[in-house]
């Protein structure tokens, strides 16, 4: 297992602030990977700086041995980091099927010249990346409601398509972004089986930032607690739910 | 692979066909007398149809809000005229080709002007791209004022008519084939997803830098080539024919029309165009039913509003509602204004043309207010629509 994402002394400040403080972790090939921690700790902006939104004030940011930094988003998108937005961030009035093309849109060969000539080989990429999607959407359990509006579909679903749609860039590391937010516990349910089966059947390694301790507990192996921008834990889950340090965080110092 | 190429050709062939029927057919019959002004409103359509066409490109499509489209215009007017008239006629250039040759060179630099203003693009969203299009447009609008070469503010004149409506027509062709296209690839899935959400788009690895310059180009190109045989076809252009107003009307064509459906951009340019000018020849009005009939119409409004509110009808239903109440407004408001006309300020007469503009945008409100969406929505006209088994459309 060789390591896919490390992050060094990554620091992050705006103006006064310091929303991220030397985080350091290293995420191992195919593995589930937990980044949690309270309202406000700086999970959301880290995934920023890993995805090119944010550039590091200091430190680094290694994806297969090669510094991110300086790299615009879309390039990010090209090495094979994909993310999922914390508020869903779909193309509302495009399909599902649409969505997910999008998706997909690293992989064309075409040129721009040869879909405004709508040339044969234009027309045959769309017919592959829509049988692609499907497939996708199929896996996800979307493929019944590809042709509806993504803003038309209801709210679980639009969680899972944001999934499908980050799956086909058909990413090395996957992010997601608090997949499970506003989510009943059944739903819940459905999406961290689903997030196992990701690793398992398709050995996708993923990065997955929860607010909610007791969802990334049960599938996580290995799990980061940030608390104001710092690292305070880092370990498998059974360390981390007996660690004083992160039930401090949570709780208060009361308890 | 051979069916492909042969029904690509066969269907370029019935366009150019048709285009060259339709096109002879109404330059030869309808070049003088009262026809002409039928003729000349045909053309009209078809240049705002490709102006709106392409700005639906930019605004619609790739979402940048742009109102500057009256520039890339006038960029191709202005160099179809400047070197058809210094450079091309030298060569011995004629008709078609030099038509040709204007078109190119004019959609050309249009496109040149597409990527300059493209750039600020890149920084600016919403409101501020809005402005810097608008002022760009008028930077445009200025410099030709204040050139000399360019004609100054008494603009070009004796530039040959070369313009037929066959070409035009295929011109209108080549730029609804161009975005339909682009929609129908995916490279066009890219450029919707940037209207849609850019960061979201920047992720899954669209370059939306590009892709913006790129619809701004492409935008610009297309108008500049409606520039051109605007020019070749008035054969007089100037500052002023390139005003602001255009740069409105033509979004207001996207806008009306459903922004991002390319069928609707085409029927709401041809429906605004012929509403203005048909507006011009309503003749004299007489204030009593004028007012009247607004009066009616306004109280008529709310009335029907409550009504479909109230009872929630069924669409058939709310048009009939909607459709009698202004029948209502005015039958009524014309028969009791004329009863009115003995009262002097009701006896007053206008001339329709003075309110030309204040039915026009009164349309505009209407229309707005009733289907905001715009009439097509993102919807485009399909000819599965006569098909008996539908498929789902393509995505």
């Amino acid at each position: 297992m060789s390591d896919l994402l490390q992050l060094t002394d990554t620091t992050i400040r705006f103006g006064g602030l310091t929303a991220v403080d030397r985080l350091n972790f290293t995420i191992p090939s195919g593995t589930l990977f937990g980044l949690i921690g309270p309202n406000g700790a700086g999970k959301t902006t880290a995934f920023n700086m890993i995805t090119g939104v944010y550039q590091p004030t200091s430190g680094d940011i290694e994806f297969k041995g090669r510094s991110v930094l300086g790299r615009k988003p879309f390039q990010i998108a090209g090495l094979g980091i994909a993310r999922t937005f914390q508020n869903i961030r779909l193309f509302g009035a495009l399909s599902a099927l649409e969505n997910v093309i999008v998706g997909g849109f690293l992989r064309h060969k075409t040129t721009l010249a040869s879909a405004l000539l709508y040339l044969p080989s234009a027309k045959r990429e769309l017919a592959t990346f829509v049988k692609t999607a499907m497939d996708i959407l199929d896996t996800m359990n979307l493929a019944d409601q590809a042709h509806t509006r993504a803003q038309d579909l209801p709210y679980g679903r639009q969680r899972r398509l944001e999934i499908a749609r980050a799956l086909a860039t058909n990413p090395e590391l996957l992010l997601l972004d608090e997949p499970a937010a506003g989510m009943n516990p059944a739903e819940t349910e459905d999406l961290m089986a689903l997030i196992r089966r990701l690793r398992d059947e398709f050995h996708q390694t993923i990065l997955l930032i929860e607010h909610d301790m007791r969802v990334v507990m049960g599938i996580c192996e290995s799990i980061v607690v940030l608390d104001h921008g710092a690292k305070i834990a880092e370990g498998p889950p059974e360390q981390i739910r007996n660690d004083p340090r992160v039930i401090e965080a949570y709780l208060g110092e009361s308890h | 692979m051979a069916r492909f190429w042969a029904t690509r050709l066969t269907s370029i062939a019935i366009v150019i066909l048709l285009a060259f029927v339709i096109g002879q057919y109404v330059d030869a019959t309808m070049a003088s007398g009262p026809a002409n002004i039928v003729r000349r409103i045909i053309y009209l359509c078809s240049l705002y149809g490709i102006l709106s066409v392409s700005l639906n490109l930019i605004n619609g499509i790739t979402g940048q809000f742009s109102i500057g489209h009256a520039a890339f215009y006038q960029i191709g007017a202005y160099t179809a005229g400047f070197l058809s008239r210094g450079v091309f006629t030298h060569w011995g250039l004629q008709g078609p080709l030099l038509l040709l040759a204007s078109t190119v060179t004019g959609a050309l630099m249009a496109a040149v002007g597409g990527w300059i203003v493209g750039m600020p693009s890149l920084r600016l969203k919403g409101d501020y791209l809005a402005i810097a299009t608008l002022g760009f447009g008028e930077i445009v609008r200025i410099f030709a004022i204040n050139q000399d070469w360019l004609g100054g503010a008494y603009g070009m004149s004796g530039i040959p008519a070369v313009t037929k409506l066959s070409y035009l027509l295929m011109l209108v062709a080549l730029t609804i084939a161009i975005c339909r296209n682009l929609l129908l690839s995916v490279h066009g899935k890219a450029f919707l997803s940037i209207r849609e959400d850019e960061m979201a788009a920047d992720a899954m690895g669209v370059n939306t830098a590009r892709y913006k310059i790129w619809a701004f180009v492409i935008g610009a190109g297309m108008a500049g080539a409606a520039g051109a045989m605007y020019a070749h076809f008035e054969t007089y252009i100037g500052p002023t024919s390139f005003f602001m107003d255009v740069s409105f009307i033509v979004l207001a064509m996207v806008v009306v029309g459903g922004t991002g459906s390319i069928t609707g951009s085409l029927v709401s340019a041809v429906l605004l165009i012929v509403l203005q000018e048909k507006l011009r020849d309503l003749g004299s009005i007489t204030a009593g039913p004028l007012y009247l009939v607004a009066l009616l119409l306004f109280i008529g409004a709310y009335v029907a509003a409550g009504l479909c509110r109230r009872f929630r009808p069924k669409p058939l239903g709310a048009t009939g509602i909607w459709g009698g109440t202004i029948l209502f407004a005015l039958v009524a408001g014309n028969l009791i204004g004329q009863r009115l006309e003995v009262i002097s300020t009701f006896s007053q007469t206008f001339e329709a043309y003075q309110l030309r503009m204040v039915i026009f945008s009164i349309t505009l409100i209407v229309i707005m207010i009733v289907r905001p969406q715009g009439m097509f929505g993102h919807h485009e006209f399909s000819w599965q629509l006569f098909a008996r088994k539908r498929r789902p459309a393509l995505p």
